[in-house]
Order: C-alpha cells, then sequence, then structure tokens
C-alpha cells in the first residue's frame, strides 16, 4: 500500500439529496456534475533499467553480507 | 497480497493440465516428424504446436474448473439499501444518443423502483458539433421524462462534453473523478450499450460496504437485443458457457481479478489512488494512451493491495454484442493492439505475477492466432520439401526399412486438439442437464441443439476469424494505429457483396492454398479443406450469418422472460424513435468545472 485510502481525496461536496426542477430550456454548462475535486496521481508502469535492478539487487546482497566500502573503512 | 490455498491449487491444476497437453502435443509431432528427417520446419511446428495447445488447454481448464462443484462459498445474499454515495458513470462518445439515453431512462425508472438514491453521470466525448446537439436534444427529452413525475429521494442525472478527448474512455472517467469524485464513495462504470437493473446495483453497493478492502466488484453482463444468427450464437454461448468459465476464472484469480471496463462498480478512493494511467513513451500502436486501460485498471489496483473480483452470480447486468462477423472483427482489432501494448507492462514494477500472466495471457490470444496461421503454412513447406524416405539407410542392407507409420499418432493429436475445444462445451451441457439449467434454455433438446450449432458455426467461421486476427497481429506488429473506432452498435445484416468487400482477400487466400495444396502436397488435402474451404465461402457465410433469425434458435433465459430493465428500454427507445425530438441549434460544447 503506497497510501490508505483515508488518505485519498479532498472536498467531499455532498450531493444534492432534495429535487431540482428541471428546466429544459437551460443551457448545456448547467448540466455538468457538481466540483468536488480529487487527487488523482499518476502511476509509475515502466520498469526500471534492467541495470539499475540488478545494481540494486547486489547492493542489497552486498549489505546483507555486511560488504561494503562503509564497513571495510 | 498473496493468494490464499484454494486459488494456488486451483492455478497449480490449471498450469499442469496445460502444459501437460502441450509438451504432449509437441511430443507426438516431434516423434512424427522424425519419421522423414528432422527438418528446419519441424523445430518450428514442435514449438508453434506447444505454444498453440498451451493456450487451447489452458482455455479448456477454465471451463473445466468452473464445473468443479465444490468451491468458495458465495457470498451471503446482503439486503437493505446503503447510504454510500453511488454515481453510474455512463461514457460516450459518437454513439446513437437515443439508445444510449432511453437505457438511462429505463435504468433510472429501476433504480428509483428499487428506492436507491444514487446519481447517473453520462460522459460524453463526442466532438462534431451536430453529434452534441443530437445529444443535448436526447438528455432534454430524458430529463424531461424522468422529471416529469417527480423526483423524490431520487439522485440527479448530469451530462456533461469533454472539449480535450485525452486518454479517450480511461481518461473520460478519470476526469470525472479528478473533478467530481469526491462526492462519491463508489462509481458504477457502464457502456453506452450497458443495462443494469436497481436491484444490481444495491447488491454490487452493499458488497463493497461489505468489504472494505474491494477495490473493485465486476459483473458478468448478460447480452441482450441478438437478432442475427451469429449474434445470437454469441449470446447463446455467453449465457450458457459463460458463467461456467468465468467461474473457473473466479477460482484461479482469487483476489486479483479483471476487469472489463463497464458493468462494474469501483470504490474511488481506491481507483483515484491507483489508477491514473500515463501516456506511454513512443507513438501507437505500441506508445501513447493505453488503449487497454481495464487490464491495467485491475492490475494496479492489485498493486495497491486493493481486492479485484469478478462475480458471474449477479443478476441483473446487460449490454450488448456485434450482429454480424465484421463488427466483431473490427472490435476485435481494437482490442488486439491494445492486448499487443500491454507488452510494455508486462515488467512494470510491483505488480502481482498475476496480472502480468493475465498480460501475457491477452497478448497470447491474438498471437495465437499467427501461431496457427505459421502451423499451417509450415506443414505444407514440410510436406513439399520432405526428403524421399532412404529405404536403405545402412551400407549393403539386404531388406528396405520403411518408415512407420505415424498417422494413428497424428489422428490422435487432431482428435485431441478438437477435443480440447469441445470437451468443456459438452462438460457444461451434461452439467445443465444435471442442474436443470437446460430447461431455461428451452429444454434439453432444444439447449443440445443450440450448443451442436453454435459448436458447428463457430469452427466454420474459425478460420475467417483466425484470417482477421492474423492480419490484425502483423498490421499492430508492423506499427500501423488502427485507432479507436466507435463501437458498429446496430449494424446487422449485410448483404453478399457487403460482405465480399472485406473478406475477398480472405477469399483469395483461401483458394491460392488449396490449389497450391492440391498440386504440391495433395496428401495434406484432406486435412487442410475445413480451413481452405470457409476462407472460400467467407462472404457467404458472413452474410448469410449476419440474416435476422427468430428466437426459436439459440434461446436464452431472456427469450422466455424479458426482464424489465430490458423491456422498459425497448419500449422507451420504439416511443422515443418514433416521435423523434425537434431539431435543436448546435450548442456550445459543456465542460465540467475545473
Amino acid at each position: 500500500m503506497t497510501q490508505s485510502p483515508d488518505q485519498i481525496g479532498t472536498t467531499a461536496n455532498s450531493v444534492s439529496e432534495t429535487t431540482q426542477a428541471w428546466d429544459a430550456s437551460s443551457d448545456p454548462a448547467t448540466w455538468a456534475p457538481n466540483a468536488a475535486p480529487m487527487d488523482m496521481p499518476m502511476q509509475t508502469l515502466t520498469a526500471a533499467p534492467l541495470g539499475h535492478h540488478l545494481a540494486t539487487q547486489i547492493r542489497h546482497l552486498l549489505s546483507g553480507m555486511r560488504i561494503g566500502i562503509r564497513h571495510e573503512i | 497480497m498473496s493468494p490464499d490455498t484454494t486459488t494456488v491449487v486451483a492455478r497449480g491444476l490449471a498450469i499442469s493440465f496445460a502444459l501437460i497437453a502441450a509438451f504432449g502435443a509437441c511430443l507426438l509431432v516431434i516423434d512424427a516428424d522424425r519419421q522423414n528427417g528432422f527438418q528446419i520446419w519441424d523445430i518450428l511446428r514442435a514449438a508453434l504446436i506447444l505454444l498453440t495447445t498451451c493456450w487451447l488447454a489452458w482455455g479448456a481448464a477454465l471451463g473445466l474448473m468452473g464445473l468443479y462443484p465444490k468451491g468458495r462459498k458465495s457470498a451471503a445474499p446482503l439486503e437493505g439499501r446503503s447510504s454510500s454515495k453511488t454515481v453510474v458513470l455512463v461514457p460516450i462518445c459518437n454513439e446513437d444518443p437515443i439508445a444510449t439515453f432511453a437505457r438511462i431512462a429505463a435504468m433510472d425508472a429501476s433504480i428509483r423502483d428499487m428506492g436507491l438514491n444514487l446519481d447517473i453521470a453520462v460522459l460524453s466525448d463526442t466532438r462534431a458539433p451536430e453529434k452534441q446537439a443530437a445529444e443535448h436534444s436526447a438528455f432534454r427529452r430524458l430529463m424531461a421524462e424522468t422529471h416529469a413525475d417527480g423526483r423524490h429521494n431520487a439522485g440527479q442525472i448530469f451530462y456533461r462534453n469533454r472539449e480535450d478527448n485525452r486518454g479517450r474512455k480511461a481518461g473520460n472517467v478519470e476526469d470525472f473523478i479528478v473533478k467530481s469524485g469526491g462526492a462519491y464513495d463508489y462509481a458504477v462504470t457502464l457502456d453506452a450499450d450497458s443495462l443494469m437493473t436497481g436491484a444490481a446495483l444495491n447488491t454490487m453497493i452493499l458488497r463493497m460496504d461489505a468489504d472494505e478492502r474491494l477495490g473493485l466488484l465486476q459483473t458478468l453482463p448478460k447480452i441482450t437485443g441478438a437478432q442475427s444468427f451469429f449474434a445470437r450464437a454469441m449470446q447463446f454461448a455467453a449465457a450458457f458457457h459463460g458463467p461456467i468459465f468465468t467461474k473457473g476464472l473466479e477460482r484461479m484469480q482469487g483476489s486479483v481479478g479483471p476487469y472489463w471496463g463497464h458493468n462494474a462498480i469501483i470504490r474511488i478512493t481506491a481507483f483515484a489512488q491507483s489508477c491514473r494511467l500515463p501516456e506511454l513513451e513512443g507513438k501507437a500502436p505500441f506508445g501513447g494512451h493505453i488503449l487497454s486501460h481495464d487490464y491495467v485498471e485491475a492490475a494496479l489496483l492489485a498493486r495497491n493491495g486493493w481486492r479485484v473480483v469478478a462475480d458471474h452470480s449477479i443478476d441483473g447486468s446487460y449490454e450488448e454484442g456485434p450482429e454480424n462477423v465484421l463488427a466483431y472483427a473490427k472490435r476485435d482489432r481494437r482490442w488486439c493492439q491494445g492486448n499487443l501494448q500491454h507488452s510494455r507492462l508486462v515488467f512494470a514494477p510491483g505488480l502481482a505475477n498475476w496480472s502480468r500472466l493475465v498480460f501475457v495471457q491477452g497478448i497470447t490470444a491474438y498471437l495465437v492466432s499467427l501461431f496457427w496461421a505459421v502451423f499451417l503454412v509450415t506443414t505444407v513447406a514440410g510436406a513439399i520439401f520432405a526428403p524421399e524416405p532412404n529405404y536403405f539407410p545402412e551400407p549393403n542392407q539386404l531388406f528396405p526399412v520403411f518408415p512407420s507409420d505415424r498417422s494413428r499418432e497424428i489422428f490422435a493429436l487432431a482428435l485431441g486438439i478438437i477435443g480440447l475445444l469441445i470437451l468443456p462445451k459438452v462438460a457444461i451441457y451434461l452439467n445443465a442437464l444435471k442442474t436443470n439449467r437446460s430447461r431455461d434454455f428451452g429444454g434439453n433438446a432444444r439447449a443440445l441443439l443450440s450448443v451442436l450449432a453454435e459448436i458447428l458455426l463457430t469452427s466454420l467461421l474459425a478460420p475467417i476469424m483466425l484470417a482477421y486476427q492474423t492480419r490484425a497481429v502483423i498490421q499492430v506488429l508492423s506499427r500501423q494505429d488502427g485507432g479507436w473506432p466507435a463501437n458498429a452498435r446496430g449494424e446487422g445484416r449485410l448483404t453478399f457483396a457487403q460482405a465480399a468487400r472485406s473478406s475477398l482477400w480472405i477469399v483469395l487466400i483461401g483458394a491460392l492454398s488449396l490449389i497450391a495444396i492440391w498440386y504440391l502436397a495433395p496428401n495434406l488435402m484432406i486435412w487442410l479443406l475445413p480451413v481452405t474451404v470457409p476462407m472460400i465461402c467467407a462472404p457467404a457465410l458472413i452474410s448469410w450469418s449476419s440474416q435476422p433469425t427468430s428466437a426459436r434458435h439459440f434461446t436464452v433465459p431472456e427469450d422466455m422472460t424479458l426482464p424489465p430493465v430490458v423491456r422498459d428500454f425497448r419500449e422507451i427507445h420504439a416511443k422515443w424513435c418514433a416521435t423523434p425530438p425537434a431539431p435543436q441549434p448546435v450548442e456550445k460544447a459543456t465542460h465540467a468545472p475545473a
């Protein structure tokens, strides 16, 4: 999980529960849904380059074996 | 999310079955080819039969898995009304406005009958001003009629038109969520030809309420309104075989289920958190907007830990299907491009392994046609270029050695492949007899006739479909973008000339292949007739199968008892078509508030 559901979403405008009279002559601009903006973060779909992936794996392996420049120093 | 034991066992069984069948078929081919000396063709043929049989066996496993009686406990029936805010989204683009808005009127009536307070939002991507004006007229009529008797405790109906069509349908829904999603807990996504009952919507909302980790619930829509022989056969197959195959899929998918883009409910927070799709680097067909966005959205929801579930048992979910082979092939071209584009996403970071497999499955579904086509070509080539048999392989040999006859094994292989195609359908029929389900399809005899006729029709059309799919794959692989044409809804009957115009190339390939086989490899003639003859007859088959037929053929439960929501839609549609609205002046496009 990168974010819990509670962290998502913002101003939840309540939807009108009462009946609104329909005005047949109304402008189409007034037919749109109510504004209630919400965050929608862009997703990452491209895999990291193979070299980067291998380097990460090797780094993890070495740190697991307690081998690394930092330890030697 | 780790899959539970039942899911792991189901997946293991299906994968094992597919691999055993595939390697069995491959070994038979290798053994047969070995008799005449192994050539380059034979290596390719063995590899192709491995892949194609694996695919067929995988499909058969889905059907057989769906027949297995024991399984997960189905969700307990839920009752009552939810207070969760839900909106029904109807994204449209260049659709028939009268039919689309008549469906909304029928759904709205069903929703109100159920006592639900749901909003409906029509999200239009239509750009042509005259088509927008037609949508505005239809919307005015919808609103006039649905407000005629007041809308006490009923939700609102919205309409907005997007000026920037970025991201097509996925972008259209995304635009709504970014601008208005904060007002709702759930959104039901529909297509322009979708119909859902208030009862089905209520069940879906209660299911979402009952499981706070459920990110998406997909229903299995039934096809309605089929008129032609082809469409009625597809409608029958979807109603008779579809639920069993979907049940098999449900067993294997666990919580990493499918999303088919419509007739599903999504948790808005989960969708907003997980499903904003980037444009892929490069140009279409492999770059740009993600065409088959639904599979990707399901995978992304699962990546973020949300459950994605399909449930075939939710009643009251409907859609329409293509009326003829050409409309089917047109839709298939679009899906082919979308699925092959997923090759860019198979290694996307963090995806569940099952999601990656689903992408591979979707890609294979189209590549397999190309594989079959190449298999047929290599079979003919192998027969033409086969070396003369050597009856005296050893020096100073007194008696000739005849190559052993492997035609029995090849016949067994052909039977096995046909069996993989037919066995699940026969098993589903026998299960329908046992459970009395066949009664809903006109009784045992009529259901049997429908099953046999559907098998015959799909077998006749298979080489034609193979030709269209192979062309689609080659077009995509050669980087031709098919775009996103509007669905050909309601395009039904085709004349012979219309069918011939779109299938002449198939006739030519079929005829030339038959002549070539006749001269070069006559011993293969009998084997390849079931492929070449339907290709030569493609215009006749396409035209004939597009003709309307009565409900006595391919009877489905909806023929005997028309669901009220479908009946209402037809009545409203007929009424609106009989009295078309007065033409309206072309208005400026409407935009949702930022």
